[in-house]
């Protein structure tokens, strides 16, 4: 049946929104109630499932730089020929955060103070961030850089000095730069010279390591480095995965995340009755005007959709307060944050369980019999 | 004449029982609201005056009959439907006013605007005009505890007049009004009716019944007597 005058009877999706918020804004006490059980739930979750978070990323972020994501190819007698540009071929890899290769140990000595030794070994490659330069610069082809361990075995006083050969006196003898220190899995290169070279100058090595760039690619980086390695016998090389420290990485994190996940469901389910409460009281509340505004012509549809936006104009100022708040309780606290992620999935899921929760409660408020508030006895 | 006017809405042996095992509020009921006048709804309390005018609104639907809108039969109209008609078609004027308490007066006004399709600015802009017209515009942005009772039933009349409705129907529009109050609140009423509009109204006030077009009066248990007069004084 058509509608008299100009009217549609069909109110614009504009006006609607337009009416939530003054709706909102008039029911300052039921908006603001929303809207700070809404914050509560998200500090505690950021407060306590957050932090965990924070914990957990932060604890396997240890664990990963402790060597979950190092590989090392290693041809201990020669047998492989790995190439010296390996090195260079392996770090253009998409997988891969960085690689650098080591050649034969020589031992070498300090030609001014001959009493200590130290292996070294040439270095084709940077220097990655896992061998951090500690006194003096990084090398140039052609200079050396020694561990920790080695400077001290050598005698390489502050100033640095020179290496040599043992046994080849009349060497020319090779300038240290710089003094390393290495840990976790890496640590064994503390004692080591490293030589650096340009690929073009060395003939074949006998280490190769490679970074990946997470522990979740390794199994498949190792098929690939098995396979396109340049070596001139790939098959005698030694491909060497942190199997054990990933097995124990994931059962730590797999552990931390059961966790946090049976706190967070906890909270959750917490959060979801208080924010049900709160949106049937506030709407139970309402029913002379869900009566009043059935009468003006409001459809059934029209007045679900209304309350959800009003919650959801009521939500959304909650939520980020109680980001914002938990999160700079956090950062004062611990002085950790969970990943921007969490935060934003925290914020998304309160946000829709608030539009979830009130749903029903705006079906059963629109389907109430108008009648009983509109006749006066 | 009323006999001459045609009916802006109707009922054809209409029945109405709020429960199956319940005694009919209204059985077998045959009238019409003719366009141009006022049709009053009277009868002893609890004889279904509110319930008949619901009924007319669309609000609820009838056991049995039929309510026929501008010729065409509404039994079968989806409530979504008979919704937009109510907002499109009819003014409400309810007995306690009914103002929304934690909006301006302005705002009541407009809202029945909203369910129309009305642009707010329009809304706004009709609004201030019926205030003005009905001697409340300085109250606009007063919230409606802070109005008297009559103050308030002229904008809830002005809510009712703002989307220039073909019918308005009115629960005990006096029913707590001083006389002066109650003569305004007639008056634009009548104005409505005098302007080809349609008015149904349920009042027990006998002097509104007097000065109506029609009479339907509910004698109870489902009985009824119209009387039809000359036109509203």
């Amino acid at each position: 049946m058509a509608t008299s005058d100009g009217w549609s009877g069909t109110p614009q999706v504009r006006e609607i929104l337009r009416d939530s918020i003054a709706g909102a804004r008039a029911q300052i006490a039921a908006t603001l109630t929303t809207a700070l059980v809404l914050a509560t739930v998200c500090f505690t979750i950021l407060v306590t499932t957050g932090q965990s978070a924070a914990t957990q990323a932060h604890i396997i972020g240890q664990i990963d730089s402790a060597g979950t994501r190092l590989i090392a190819l290693s041809d201990n007698d020669g047998a492989s020929g790995i190439l010296s540009t390996a090195p260079e071929v392996i770090s253009g890899l998409s997988d891969v955060s960085w690689a650098f290769g080591l050649g034969a140990a020589i031992d070498v000595t300090n030609p001014i103070l001959p009493v200590g030794r130290a292996a070294s070994r040439v270095l084709v490659g940077e220097l990655p961030p896992e061998l951090p330069i500690i006194q003096g610069r990084a090398p140039r082809p052609g200079e050396a850089v020694a561990g920790v361990g080695a400077a001290t075995a050598l005698n390489l006083g502050p100033g640095l000095g020179r290496i040599q050969t043992i046994g080849q006196a009349d060497s020319d003898p090779i300038g240290v730069v710089g003094v390393f220190t290495a840990t976790g899995p890496l640590a064994h290169l503390n004692d080591v010279v490293l030589i650096a070279q340009a690929p073009e100058d060395v003939g074949t090595l006998r280490y190769v390591y490679v970074m990946a760039v997470n522990v979740v690619i390794i199994d498949r980086l190792e098929h690939v480095l098995t396979t396109s390695t340049p070596a001139t016998y790939p098959v005698a090389m030694t491909v060497e995965t942190p199997v054990g420290a990933i097995a124990w990485r994931n059962a730590i994190a797999g552990g931390l995340s059961a966790a946090s996940r049976e706190l967070m469901a906890l909270i959750m389910a917490v959060g979801a009755a208080l924010i049900a409460i709160t949106m049937f009281t506030a709407t139970t509340s309402r029913r002379a005007e869900f009566g009043r505004r059935r009468a003006l012509g409001a459809t059934r549809s029209v007045l679900v959709a209304s309350l959800i936006a009003q919650t959801a104009i009521s939500a959304t100022p909650g939520v980020v307060l109680g980001i914002v708040s938990g999160l700079g309780t956090l950062m004062i606290g611990t002085g950790m944050v969970p990943a921007w992620r969490f935060t934003a999935g925290v914020g998304g899921l309160v946000l829709l369980l608030a539009l979830v929760a009130s749903t029903p409660i705006a079906i059963i408020a629109a389907h109430r019999d108008p009648l009983r508030i509109l006749r006066v006895p | 004449m009323t006999e001459d006017r045609p009916l802006m809405v109707s009922v054809r042996e209409l029945s109405f029982s709020y429960r199956q095992d319940s005694s009919a509020v209204v059985e077998g009921l045959s009238f019409g609201a003719p366009a141009g006048a006022v049709t009053a709804l009277t009868g002893p309390s609890g004889s279904g005056k509110s319930t008949l005018l619901y009924l007319l609104a669309l609000m609820i639907r009838p056991t049995g009959g039929e309510v026929i809108w501008d010729g065409q039969p509404t039994g079968r109209l989806p409530d979504a439907t008979r919704s937009q008609m109510r907002a499109a078609r009819m003014g409400f004027v309810f007995q306690d006013s009914l103002l929304d308490p934690s909006r301006t007066v302005l705002a009541n006004v407009c809202d029945s605007g909203l369910f129309a399709g009305m642009p707010h600015s329009v809304a706004v802009s009709r609004a201030q005009q019926l205030l003005a017209r009905f001697g409340v515009q300085h109250r606009a942005d007063h919230r409606p505890g802070e109005i008297s009772g009559g103050q308030a039933q002229r904008v809830a009349l002005c809510r009712a007049l703002l989307t220039d409705p073909k019918v308005i129907f009115a629960d005990e529009p006096t029913g707590n009004l001083d006389d002066d109050s109650a003569q305004v609140v007639w008056q634009a009423l009548a104005d409505h009716a005098d302007c080809g509009g349609t008015v149904v109204l349920a009042t027990h006030d006998h002097g509104l019944a007097a000065r109506s077009d029609v009479e339907v009066r509910l004698i109870g248990d489902g009985g009824v007597e119209v009387r039809s007069a000359n036109g509203h004084q």
